[in-house]
């Protein structure tokens, strides 16, 4: 059952230099149960996506989409009201900055309950046990005596339960994931994917993560969307992606990879992005493809094929790992 | 909490000392006291006189000294125009110029800080240049000048409000809203921008995806911390405001402390200066010691190290 549909989903942003076109035509796909990775380079789009999916967009953002349908809902169409039931009840957020993300002047327990006697029109106990239930299943020790502590009392690693927590107050049916390890150390990161995973596991929940690394997308994703200025180049089963990638940007990805056993950060692909100032034509990542040829200019066409996997490339098959770099 | 409030209030002690000893020693260091309170005329008698009746014939240390534990106690030894105790003096008129003082701050604290948090959440809106230009207006404007144009308009054109004297309460409308008005400007400007900066912040975008309607995020989530910097500069103006007091008593003629101070700088009353210096400087520390304090207790930051 599909949880989130996405088609065609722009957002621009007005700047001192003009209008910069951040997302271009996004399409995503997100089943019940299912964990949807998003990659691609710092800047591609991949933040304003998730947070325009909400409304959650800065003010000098505007969004349009054919539609952003959720659960049989289109959140284009929704009201400001609704959107806000929806917000941390249904869909919960993890943000990437944990040292940022939470209010410095409350305690973690009045953040945590929140949402909740919000949305639950709760009694205060029944969200602190609540919160206390998920402070315990997030790894956290000593959970009710969190409660009253304040975020800069904790380490990252911890707050970045906390955040979890809260995200999953509500018991969201989907779950946003920004990055969610990118500001931790390393020994913790593996730690909290793991959480995250085990957690979607438990509550079927469909979850998008966003990140710049491939070992994340390897370890936690059943689907992956790859996105190249503003735009998803390539999406299809993790597998396919990983084995046989068609989209000559991916394949430069997995090459940059640092190892065979494929966990790594997304490493150095000759070449910069495009401007995305103003329109483009044509395929952006043709200045950096070692296949651009002169149809590249033109429109692109989308392949897809049986298995659900689609690219957009003027290559109707690209063998897996022909880039050179 | 009690470390920082042992050290804040050990601090205050300090600088209230370090005040009273440089007016204690810039007013003797500006010129003989015995013969400015003499005054014009004084035979050479007279001021021996004086000299020894206000003991400056003693060196200044030992006067600071015996003047300090008199201070202590409450006693600033007498004034040399009135005869009467300083402290009685002062207790007559501190009352009319805190009282002024306290009501020009929320009277400009309730219209800066809402201007400053409406203009912060409609920024480039009428309301934002409507607080522009109230806040240039108010820097522009000499205070004694906006004084004199409230009592033409609201006392001579149209009298409504009385000019002078401090008899009743309609009396301290006009010095009020001269002096609050004069605080305006930097209280609405650091409300704005640290509202501005705290509706940019992560945890706000936070308590928007966990779907909090905005107004719970505005006064909640939002003010908490941008008025942070605020309780900070109140407690500066306050300060700025008891000086202008001085103006602005004049003008309207309100007995406070502020008229005292000009009237006894002018009358060379050194003992009163002095007590009425001290006094000031000490209320000021205190405000600044109450500014922590509040900070403290709004930022669990500070409050738990
Ligand atoms: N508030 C903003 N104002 C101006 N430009 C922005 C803003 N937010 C994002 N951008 C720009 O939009 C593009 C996409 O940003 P983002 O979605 O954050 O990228 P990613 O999350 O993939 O690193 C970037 O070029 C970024 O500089
Ligand atoms: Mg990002």
């Amino acid at each position: 059952m599909t949880l989130l549909k996405v088609e065609n989903l722009h957002i621009s942003i007005a700047t001192q230099n003009g209008i910069l076109q951040a997302v271009r035509g996004v399409d995503l796909d997100i089943r019940k149960g299912e964990v949807l990775g998003i990659v691609g380079e710092s800047g591609c789009g991949k933040s304003l996506t998730a947070m325009g999916l909400l409304g959650l967009l800065p003010k000098s953002a505007r969004r349009s989409a054919d539609k952003i349908e959720f659960l049989e809902r289109d959140l284009t169409l929704v009201g400001a009201a609704e959107l806000r039931a929806i917000r941390g009840n249904q869909i919960g957020m993890i943000f990437q900055d944990p040292m940022t993300t939470l209010n410095p002047s409350y305690t973690i327990g009045n953040q945590l309950m929140e949402g909740y006697l919000h949305h639950r029109h709760a009694t205060r106990k029944e969200a602190e046990e609540r919160a206390v239930y998920l402070l315990n299943r997030t790894g956290i020790t000593a959970a009710r005596n969190r409660l009253s502590q304040y975020p800069h009392q904790l380490s990252g690693g911890l707050r970045q339960r906390i955040v979890i927590s809260m995200a999953l107050m509500c018991e969201p049916e989907l779950i946003i994931a920004d990055e969610p390890t990118t500001a931790l150390d390393v020994t913790v990161q593996a730690q909290i994917l793991s959480l995250i995973k085990d957690i979607q596991e438990e509550m079927s929940a469909g979850v998008i993560i966003i990140t710049h690394d491939l070992g994340v997308i390897a370890q936690m994703a059943d689907r992956v969307a790859v996105m190249y200025a503003g735009n998803v180049v390539e999406a299809g089963p993790t597998h396919a992606i990983f084995s046989a990638p068609k989209h000559p940007y991916t394949a430069g990805l997995l090459s940059c990879m640092p190892d065979a056993s494929r966990s790594g950060r997304l490493g150095q692909i000759p070449g910069v992005v495009p401007s995305l100032i103003g329109d483009m034509r044509g395929c952006a990542f043709r200045t950096r493809c070692p296949h651009a040829t002169d149809p590249c200019r033109d429109d692109i066409p989308v392949h897809r094929d049986p298995g659900g996997h689609s690219w957009r490339c003027t290559i109707a098959s690209q063998p897996a790992g022909a880039t050179g770099s | 909490m009690s470390v920082f409030l042992l050290k804040r209030m050990g601090l205050a002690i300090v600088v209230a000392l370090v005040v009273s000893l440089f007016s204690f020693f810039m007013l003797r260091a500006a010129g003989d006291p015995a013969i400015a309170m003499a005054g014009e005329g004084a035979t050479a008698a007279d001021i021996e006189f004086i000299r020894q009746r206000f003991g400056f014939d003693r060196p200044v240390a030992e006067q600071y000294l015996s003047w300090l534990g008199g201070a202590l106690s409450g006693d600033f030894g007498e004034s040399s125009y009135f005869a009467k105790p300083v402290s009685l003096l002062i207790s007559e008129r501190l009352p009319v110029t805190l009282g002024l003082g306290l009501a020009a701050l929320v009277f400009s604290i309730l219209l800066a800080v809402p201007l400053g948090m409406l203009a912060a959440v409609y920024p480039n809106s009428i309301i934002d240049r409507f607080a522009l230009t109230l806040s240039v207006l108010g820097q522009a404007m000499p205070n004694f000048w906006f004084a004199l144009m409230l009592i033409v308009v609201l006392a001579v054109w149209y009298p409504l409000l009385p000019a002078s004297g401090n008899a009743e309460w309609r009396n301290f409308i006009m010095p009020t809203i001269v002096l609050g008005y004069y605080a305006t400007p930097a209280i609405m400007r650091l409300t704005r921008s640290g509202m501005l900066e705290v509706l940019g912040a992560d945890y706000i975008r936070t308590a928007h995806a966990k779907g909090i309607p905005a107004r719970n995020i505005l006064f909640k989530h939002a003010m908490r911390n941008a008025i942070l910097p605020v309780v900070s500069i109140a407690s500066v103006q306050f300060g700025y405001m008891l000086g202008g007091s001085i103006i602005i008593e004049s003008i309207f003629a309100l007995h406070g402390i502020g008229q005292l101070a000009w009237e006894s700088i002018s009358r060379a009353d050194l003992p009163t200066v002095q007590a009425i210096v001290l006094v000031l400087s000490l209320i000021y520390v205190g405000l600044n010691l109450a500014a922590d304090l509040i900070n403290a207790w709004l930022d669990p930051r500070i409050r738990i190290a």
